[in-house]
């Protein structure tokens, strides 16, 4: 899964980095390939952004039983880590890890920050 | 012995409506005072959570659940706040009594989930929840305890704590009266195996359990890659709607939110029934 692609700049994520408790962040395609990532990655990025894209699907059946979509943001909560993930775009998703008691506010700002419009075909 | 209810800290006033007060109060605790026409009464909130509803237009006094469709029906509300601190609320929902009470939009008389205790005052919430169906409406004769004017007390002296109403054994009744009205909440269920054990709120969501079942085995994936812990809730966020997925004993919790709603009070009402969950 995955294709090799060079590290893209993000400079949300940098920011998002920058709050405290946040462990990691990583920018995801829809095809499972891992964009870009920093912090201190997971030992399986891959694998974790593929159980991500099947959350991000079954989220979006969820909307259409209850038509009350587009998906927005996921977020879960742990004992000792949360995920909060945030479509930037058409086709590529944030990813952000970080312990409970980090501010999920200001994590939730900078990360619908980096939400953009559709993005032009190249 | 007359009294009105305690003065607390004036904190501001303002002109809307009961829907935005009570959505825009999460974080406070005092009374909500307002004036409707002729009439007056107010509103005792609890960190957010509506405890007790009193209106008063001459000599008829209409209370709990009554004077909450009654403050719901009117688009503006002059409304006055005022902080308080715990011995003032306590104070304060003694002063109303029960029957000013509330329980959840289905009307069904709540029992006094114990976690409810943690709450300074909540022994009076419950018991108002208790009696609220005997005496919700319009009654005559009802001392005023609208502040500064005489009232009547009923009988205890100043600050004494009402009779507290025995703990009772944790309910999943309870637990859905309670999330179902917070503000902003629309819909709350408690499913297990595919199927809605209880439900309280608008709508059915019975179509709603097969793909949150198929997101918790999504959920499930993620524990081994993340060095995370039990889950303590997923939420998605859609663009109309928040859609909130918690162990609840040994099922799930359902509950469905308004957009407006963030992600710090649906956290606030996960932690709260969790604590039930493992009482």
């Amino acid at each position: 899964m995955g294709k090799d692609t060079p590290p893209v700049a993000v400079p949300e994520l940098d920011n998002v980095l920058k709050i405290r408790g946040v462990g990691s962040a990583f920018l995801i395609r829809n095809d499972g390939s891992v964009v870009t990532t920093d912090g201190y990655p997971e030992p399986d990025t891959s694998g974790l952004s593929a159980s991500i894209l099947r959350l991000v699907f079954e989220s979006g059946m969820i909307a259409d039983r209850i038509r009350d979509g587009p998906l927005c943001q996921i977020f879960l909560e742990f004992e000792n880590r949360v995920l909060m993930i945030q479509e930037t775009d058409h086709d590529r998703f944030i990813a952000v890890i970080a312990r409970p008691d980090a501010n999920i506010g200001q994590i939730n700002y900078h990360v619908k920050k980096q939400k953009q419009g559709p993005v032009p075909a190249a | 012995m007359t009294r009105a209810i305690p003065r607390g800290t004036p904190i501001g006033q303002i002109e809307t409506s009961l829907d935005w007060l009570l959505s825009h109060t999460t974080r406070f605790q005092g009374a909500i005072l307002l004036r409707i026409s002729n009439g007056k009464g107010f509103i005792l909130i609890e960190y957010g959570r509506p405890a007790a509803f009193f209106f008063r237009v001459g000599n008829r006094v209409i209370q709990g659940e009554a004077a909450r469709r009654l403050f719901a029906q009117h688009e503006f509300i002059h409304a006055s706040l005022r902080r308080y601190t715990d011995r003032e609320f306590r104070e304060a929902l003694a002063l109303v009594g029960p029957g000013a009470g509330i329980t959840g939009p289905g009307g069904r008389t709540a029992r006094l989930p114990p976690f409810m205790t943690m709450f300074a005052g909540e022994e009076r919430q419950g018991a108002g929840r208790a009696s609220q169906s005997r005496s919700a409406g319009l009654v005559d004769g009802h001392p005023d305890h609208s502040e500064h004017e005489p009232a009547v007390a009923a009988g205890s002296p100043a600050g004494a704590a009402a009779p507290l109403v025995p703990e009772q054994k944790n309910s999943h009744e309870g637990v859905l009266d309670r999330i179902v009205y917070t503000p902003g909440v629309s819909s709350v269920a408690i499913f297990r195996e595919g199927s809605i054990v209880d439900s309280r709120g608008d709508g059915s969501l019975q179509n709603l359990v097969e793909p949150a079942e198929e997101i918790l085995l999504s959920v499930f994936e993620v524990l081994p890659l993340l060095s995370t812990g039990p889950l303590v809730q997923v939420t998605i966020r859609l663009f109309g709607r928040n859609v909130t997925i918690a162990p609840f004993n040994d099922g799930y919790l359902l509950v469905l939110t308004n957009p407006g709603v963030n992600l710090g009070q649906i956290r606030k009402m996960v932690h709260d029934v969790a604590e039930i969950g493992t009482a």
